[in-house]
């Protein structure tokens, strides 16, 4: 959890097991074969602490992943998004399991600010997903149990 | 509070404590279930983010979860996690039916698992409290059945908000003598409520 990887590499995949609220976004700039994936956790770094695992919060891993793909070679205006996560795993009123729909809301105001155009996206719902991200034809699979892949 | 600066001392009351916590649990499972219950000496670790995942044999098991969010003086989450396939054995003990008769868990059996894991978590905190004599209020139960690391990473991420050390007490409830059926039961900390538990186990920072 809370990871971010950045690769150049074509025959590179990403892969993020299991995830519930969390969200896994992905970044990439496919003229430059450039692209890096988050594991994120929580909305926003104003409600917590840092530490040293930029990806944990929405904002900060998006900052992050832009800041470490334009570095490895992206051009900015090519960047586009892609992804997945943020489901509500039990069902209730509960304010604690709204962190999915919060880790959304919170992605796509960072998108929003950073000016990054998010393409494809399979978000919410009551399961949990495994995501890859292949960087040969820049295909994000979803799995879920008990319903079909999905490639977007 | 830091978990990464827990010292011995501490780590073994917490571990007493989720000790005699799931002794409870297993004692309220067994009169439920009609089985013997062993139960291991808990774990008491302390997870970083990094290795969080790894839990009950990687991310993707499926399991069944039922879940209580602990409030009052201590603030967590207890969770029992049982591998999917000994839910539908458990439902079949819990139904009084012949091992094997459940294939596929029905609204019924979902409920009849929560209200198990119901009875088996509020044990758990009702032995805490009177261990500790703090007021601790179970919410009702929820259940979902997925993907381990997708039903705790909520769990996860709302008690990593100022921390990525990650507290968690962790029993096995072996049930019966049937090998394998085993179910996982975690209590997962507030970090503000450490030094709370750790105070009214007499070890205060």
């Amino acid at each position: 959890m809370a990871e971010l990887r950045v690769s150049v590499d074509p025959q590179e995949v990403f892969c993020v097991p299991g995830l519930g609220s969390c969200v896994g976004i992905v970044l990439y700039d496919p003229v430059a074969t450039v692209a890096g994936m988050a594991h994120i956790m929580l909305p926003s770094s104003q409600q917590g602490i840092l530490g040293d695992r930029p990806a944990k919060f929405a904002d900060t891993a998006i900052f992050a992943l832009l800041g470490s793909i334009v570095s490895a070679g992206a051009q900015r205006d090519r960047i586009v998004a892609k992804a997945t996560g943020g489901s509500q795993m039990f069902r209730s009123q509960g304010e604690f399991l709204t962190i999915g729909t919060r880790n959304v809301d919170a992605m796509y105001r960072t998108l929003e600010r950073a000016k990054i155009p998010i393409i494809a996206a399979d978000l919410g719902g009551t399961w949990g997903r495994t995501a890859r991200f292949f960087m040969n034809d820049w295909r994000l699979q979803i799995r879920a149990s008990g319903r079909p892949d999905l490639d977007l | 509070m830091d978990f990464s600066n827990l010292n011995h001392l501490q780590l073994d009351a917490l571990k007493e404590a989720g000790s005699i916590g799931a002794g409870n649990a297993a004692t309220a499972l067994s009169t439920l279930l009609r089985q013997r219950i062993k139960m291991n000496v808990p774990r008491a670790s302390v997870l970083s983010l990094a290795t969080v995942g790894e839990l009950l044999g990687g991310p993707e098991t499926s399991v069944w979860a039922i879940y209580l969010k602990m409030a009052g003086e201590l603030e967590g989450h207890v969770i029992f996690i049982l591998p999917n396939a000994i839910g539908t054995v458990l439902v079949d003990l819990l139904m009084r039916r012949p091992t094997g008769s459940t294939k596929i868990i029905d609204e019924v059996g979902e409920s009849a698992l929560a209200e198990m894991g119901n009875i088996l978590t509020s044990n758990y905190l009702t032995a805490l409290g009177t261990l500790t004599k703090l007021d601790l209020r179970p919410s009702p139960p929820l259940t979902a059945n997925d993907m381990v690391a997708a039903v705790l990473d909520g769990v996860i991420a709302d008690i990593s908000v100022n921390t990525d050390a990650v507290l968690t007490l962790e029993t096995e409830l072996i049930i019966g003598d049937t090998e394998g059926l085993i179910g996982y039961l975690f209590l997962f900390l507030e970090p503000a409520s450490a030094p709370n538990l750790l105070g009214a186990l007499g070890l205060a920072g």
